[in-house]
């Protein structure tokens, strides 16, 4: 079953993940990596002496026999997340001294995981911010938003042996003024309620494991051969491929999808049971128009930390080719008759012939992407929004070309190799790349394709998201059982959020409402954040959002801040590309962009990515990723 | 209902050619504009609206405000910055009039709140002269200005008072093309109060609403936020009179902003009540409001359903008589049921605190009970009375949020109206500027708006719907 082929960029299916992009990360990260896995490895008694008494209600039984003295690997399942959570606090003296040599970036994240409400004067200058964010975290507690994984509680000391006096006699935290001050400032922003009690075990945060997604190919093209359930089948088997996880490990499917198949609609069941993941693993299949494939995985990664299950595969796909064309109604309540072999004389017959006339009402319609409530076609909608934003159509082909490159550059240098698996159609065919991109574009080749949606618009073909045909699916986990199966974890969720605008007026700035509000549940600001993924639904789209974000009159009047959400450098938006030149099999996109925001913060050893999508009905999407 | 055959016979391209072709001195009346559907968040969506005048200040961003979240496109001739900040937001910047185009505004907007004398009104002039003729068909004009008791000196507050005289004249003279005109007069401080009068007076809600003067004022407490589109959800509101007319078309419009309706009327008219209240979801309420139980049975009825946010007063009638030939019994009910009961039953209501915080109270007086009429004294004598009881009312209740206000319809399509002597009819239908009947609907939109949160700015007020009658005060 696992194949080892080497040729070109494909690359070995059972080679872990890590693994791929230690050859492109810094000589001095494998070794990083390496240390820090070891080290929670090792913890066992080391840490006893550094921990408060006022920390003990937190240490489990095993906690207090690994205190003993005890190794952590004979630890079971049960007192795992314990132990992880003990791992973190006790990193505290005796991670810092060992990774002096390290990059500060890197010292900066232990020393992070380690803190225990101390002052930021103890780190260099260079991590300061990064490190108030997480301090700020800490400071405000484990009653973090109920969306969000919180950082573990930090509220043990130090190496330092002082015991903050952060908690009262009967064990309460007390704010610290630093916390109350940050409160007062975030209310001042009007970020929202920030303290919601979260159910479940504060520890269980879900991590992204690996993401995987088939070649996004053109609509009634390559991928023509499978329909929405045979795409997820082979992003999902690929994924299992490449991280060798063991079929019983898994728990629950959750997929996204727009175009959803009438006779069986539940694609997560109908995948699980194509690849003989287990009678045993449910399936649950969800649709948010083009955030569906985000959707399902913050819902994977909430029943994970809400300790419904452990392992969930989550994910999108979308066949386009396979969309269903309907009968109009009409033509389905003439021919019930027959459908259900009532008609029997030539009279019945000709009952039900007459009426199918006129002939025009019961042919089927070609399906458009239009707004149900308003009638609106999406690109009228967003021609409109060009128009209302005054995007000009040079600044969208230059937005379009821009997208082909990186995404071109990405499969020229092999960047999407560790996402991308190649899916052979079942007449054997083979399909190994993304066919859409076009590395030869330009900006002047696009200016001569002519606008789609109105006369005098400037949306075209070429700045607007492709029909495709893909599929992506992203694995999910406890952390604890992430660390349990040997499996390093690429990124978690800090926050996500999920909003609605009036489809009538601007139909896709769902993202520039979105993404205000996981930065504020994350209690951070957009320059804070180090990488940006937009679905590029239209350029003109993506443009209104990233202008509506660096406008303070928006933020002013719909956001209730004083001033904009920010700028975003052009370097961190949209690094290899977007929807404009991948493509956009609606379901998947929101798991292709999680999985490649995911590798990218391993690869570039960063620390944050926000991704944006917007989606039909109104409804616009945001997500936070974080290194983990 | 009896038909307007001048409306139908201008609704007909082909007719309204011949007439105007023949020059036949046949007045047609522009079939209005009026809208149906639920409140929607954005209620100008997409109309370009033409704002003239000052814009300036706190007065100028609340109007900018106003119209771009309603969804307008604005239009400007000066260079005010007011629509900055909105129209980036919104992607509603505003666009410079462009005077060579032949384009048509839905609405206009005219700030003449910095008017400090009377040479100042020549901006009314300068600003209208030559924007009027570029108005569309059924386009809505709102004047903004301030309150001449709150004028500093004499001279600014004859300019102030002339705006509305100015905009009585403008609204006959639009009215033929089926255009409205209206006066809103902010208090100082009332800045924000005018985004919920401004949809009104600038949407098809106001249709048959033209030549009138509307105070926003801070007296009120303002309620707690609430949304554009059903407004009234989880309000209970009681409507008298609720089986026909203009009661039955009220509680329609109450229960399409979410309100949960009471429908009131007397035991004689259960059946048109039932009819009634099953269609638009409502709870009939069988009750003679003369009867001398009537205090406690609402009062019980309020308590049952936890107290009324909205209160119409709509039940009516008439006994017209000439004062020599009345007798005691047609005065004593008129009076009683036009203006007694009211009192009695809304006294109780407020003493009884069977009005919630931030309640409505509508009362419906008329154009002719405030003009007189032959035959009307009784009637008049009730109608203007509830003027004297809400004005005073008002202040009192306004600590609790609670309006007060009346509605005066003129001359509205209905079984009373259908009673009328055709040529009486006919005089009452033209001698207005709008030259038609209003319909119920159009009542109804009105006390609908004025149930609202958002006409919080507006109290002790009495709004004419007559489509600017001539006849009335």
């Amino acid at each position: 079953m696992s194949s080892k082929k080497k040729s070109g960029r494909e690359r070995d299916t059972n080679e872990a993940v890590p693994e791929v992009e230690k050859s492109a990360a810094d000589p001095a990260d494998p070794v990083e990596k390496k240390l820090s896995k070891k080290e929670r490895k090792s913890l066992a008694g080391e840490a006893a002496p550094a921990l408060d008494e006022s920390s003990e209600k937190k240490l489990s039984k095993k906690e207090r026999k690994s205190l003993a003295g005890e190794a952590a690997p004979a630890l079971d399942e049960s007192s795992e997340k314990k132990l992880s959570k003990k791992e973190r606090k006790s990193l505290a003296g005796e991670a810092a001294p060992e990774l002096d040599e390290t990059s500060a970036k890197k010292l900066s994240k232990q020393e992070r995981k380690s803190l225990a409400g101390e002052a930021a004067p103890a780190l260099e200058e260079s991590s300061e911010k990064k490190l108030s964010k997480k301090e700020r975290k800490s400071l405000a507690g484990e009653e973090a938003p109920d969306t969000t994984p919180t950082t573990p509680p930090t509220e043990t000391s130090s190496g330092t042996g002082d015991a903050p006096r952060s908690r009262t006699e009967n064990g309460e935290r007390r704010p610290s003024a630093r916390a109350k001050e940050l409160d007062a400032r975030s209310l001042r922003r009007g970020s929202g309620p920030k303290r919601v009690s979260k159910v479940g075990d504060a520890t269980r945060r879900a991590v992204i494991v690996a993401g995987i997604r088939t070649p996004f190919t053109k609509a009634f093209g390559a991928l023509l051969g499978l329909d929405t359930i045979g795409l997820a089948d082979a992003a999902v088997s690929a994924l299992l491929e490449r991280t060798g996880l063991p079929r019983r490990e898994i728990e629950s499917v959750v997929w996204g999808g727009v175009i959803l198949p009438s006779a069986a609609p539940n694609v997560a069941r109908e995948l699980a049971l194509d690849l003989r993941l287990g009678a045993g693993v449910e399936g649950m299949t969800v649709t948010r128009a083009c955030a569906s494939g985000l959707q399902a995985i913050t819902l994977a990664a909430a029943a994970i930390e809400r300790g419904e299950a452990d392992v969930v595969i989550a994910g999108g796909s979308d066949s386009t080719s396979h969309a269903e064309v309907k009968l109009p109604q009409k033509a389905v309540h003439a021919l019930a008759p027959v459908a259900f072999g009532k008609a029997k004389s030539w009279r019945d017959y000709l009952g039900v012939a007459s009426q199918l006339l006129p002939i025009t009402e019961v042919l089927p319609k070609m399906p458009k992407i239009a707004e149900r409530t308003t009638g609106e076609v999406m690109g009228e909608a967003a021609e409109r929004m060009a128009g209302r934003n005054r995007i000009a159509r040079q600044a969208q082909d230059a937005f379009a070309a821009r997208s082909h490159h990186r995404a071109a550059a990405a499969i020229a240098s092999g960047r999407f190799d560790v996402e991308v698996a190649p899916v052979t159609l079942p007449n054997g065919e083979r399909v190994v790349v993304d066919d859409l991109v076009r590395a030869d574009t330009s900006e002047e080749r696009l200016a001569k394709l002519r606008p789609v949606f109105a006369k005098d618009g400037t949306i075209t073909a070429g700045n607007a998201s492709p029909l495709t045909d893909g599929a992506a699916a992203v694995l999910l986990m406890s952390e604890a059982k992430a660390r349990a199966l040997g499996l390093t974890p690429l990124a978690a969720f800090r926050s996500w959020s999920y909003v609605a605008v009036d489809p009538a007026d601007q139909l896709l700035i769902g993202p520039a409402l979105a993404m205000p509000k996981a930065l504020a549940r994350a209690g951070m600001e957009l320059s804070d954040v180090d990488l940006v993924d937009l679905h590029e639904a239209f350029a003109a789209q993506v443009l209104s959002v990233t202008q509506a974000l660096a406008s303070d009159a928006f933020a002013r009047e719909r956001l209730g801040r004083d001033r904009a959400v920010g700028t975003i450098d052009d370097d961190a938006l949209n690094v290899h590309g977007g929807s404009i030149a991948i493509g956009h099999p609606f379901g998947a996109t929101g798991a292709r962009m999680v999985t490649t925001m995911a590798n990218e913060l391993v690869r570039r050893d960063r620390e944050t990515a926000i991704l944006g999508i917007c989606a039909a009905g109104g409804l616009g999407a945001a997500a936070i990723l974080e290194r983990v | 209902m009896s038909r307007d055959i001048l409306l139908t016979l201008s609704s007909e391209p082909r007719a309204r050619r011949l007439i105007q072709r023949l020059g036949l001195p046949i007045p047609l009346p522009q079939r209005l504009d009026r809208e149906d559907a639920p409140y929607a968040e954005q209620p100008l969506r997409d109309r370009r609206v033409l704002a003239l005048g000052t814009l300036r200040g706190e007065l100028g961003r609340a109007i900018a405000r106003a119209l771009v979240e309603a969804g307008a496109s604005p239009v400007i001739a000066s260079e005010t910055d007011v629509f900055d900040a909105p129209g980036e937001a919104w992607g509603r910047r505003a666009e410079a009039l462009d005077h060579e185009s032949a384009r048509r505004f839905e609405a206009l907007v005219f700030d003449a709140s910095e008017l400090a004398g009377p040479a100042d009104l020549r901006a009314l002039y300068d600003g209208f002269h030559t924007s009027v003729g570029r108005l569309a068909p059924c386009a809505h004009v709102v004047v903004i200005g301030r309150p001449p008791e709150e004028a500093s000196t004499p001279a600014v507050a004859a300019a102030r008072q002339g705006l509305e005289g100015f905009v009585r004249s403008l609204a006959k003279e639009l009215g033929r093309r089926g255009t409205t005109a209206n006066l809103v007069l902010c208090e100082t401080g009332a800045e924000s109060r005018l985004d919920g009068v401004l949809r009104f007076a600038l949407s098809e809600r106001s249709a048959f609403v033209t030549a009138q003067p509307l105070v926003v004022r801070r007296l009120a407490k303002a309620p707690p936020a609430s949304t554009w589109s059903r407004p009234l959800d989880g309000k209970v509101a009681l409507v008298t009179g609720a089986a026909r007319g203009i009661g039955a078309a009220t509680a329609a419009c109450l229960a399409r902003e979410g309100a949960k309706v009471l429908l009131l009327d007397r035991p004689d008219d259960d059946a048109p009540l039932a009819q009634t209240a099953r269609e638009v979801g409502g709870v009939p309420v069988l009750l003679d409001v003369t009867a001398p139980d009537a205090t406690e049975r609402l009062l019980a009825v309020a308590r049952e359903h936890g107290g009324l946010d909205v209160v119409v007063h709509n039940a009516g009638i008439t006994r017209d008589k000439t004062l020599a030939k009345m007798d005691a019994a047609q005065w004593e009910l008129a009076v009683e049921v036009n203006l007694g009961a009211v009192v009695r039953l809304t006294d109780a209501l407020i003493a009884h605190k069977a009005l919630k915080k931030h309640a409505r109270v509508v009362l419906l007086s008329s154009v002719s009970g405030l003009a007189g009429n032959v035959g009307q004294t009784n009637y008049a004598a009730a109608k203007s009375g509830l003027v004297g009881y809400l004005r005073h009312l008002a202040p009192q209740v306004a600590e609790r949020g609670v309006t007060v206000n009346a509605i005066a319809p003129g001359f509205i399509e209905t079984r009373l109206t259908d009673a009328m002597p055709v040529a009486i009819r006919e005089a009452a239908r033209r001698l207005s500027a709008l030259g038609q009947g209003g319909q119920p609907r159009d009542v109804a939109e009105a006390i609908t708006f004025l149930a609202t949160p958002s006409s919080v700015g507006i109290t002790g007020a009495v709004l004419r719907v007559c489509g600017g009658a001539l006849v009335g005060a």
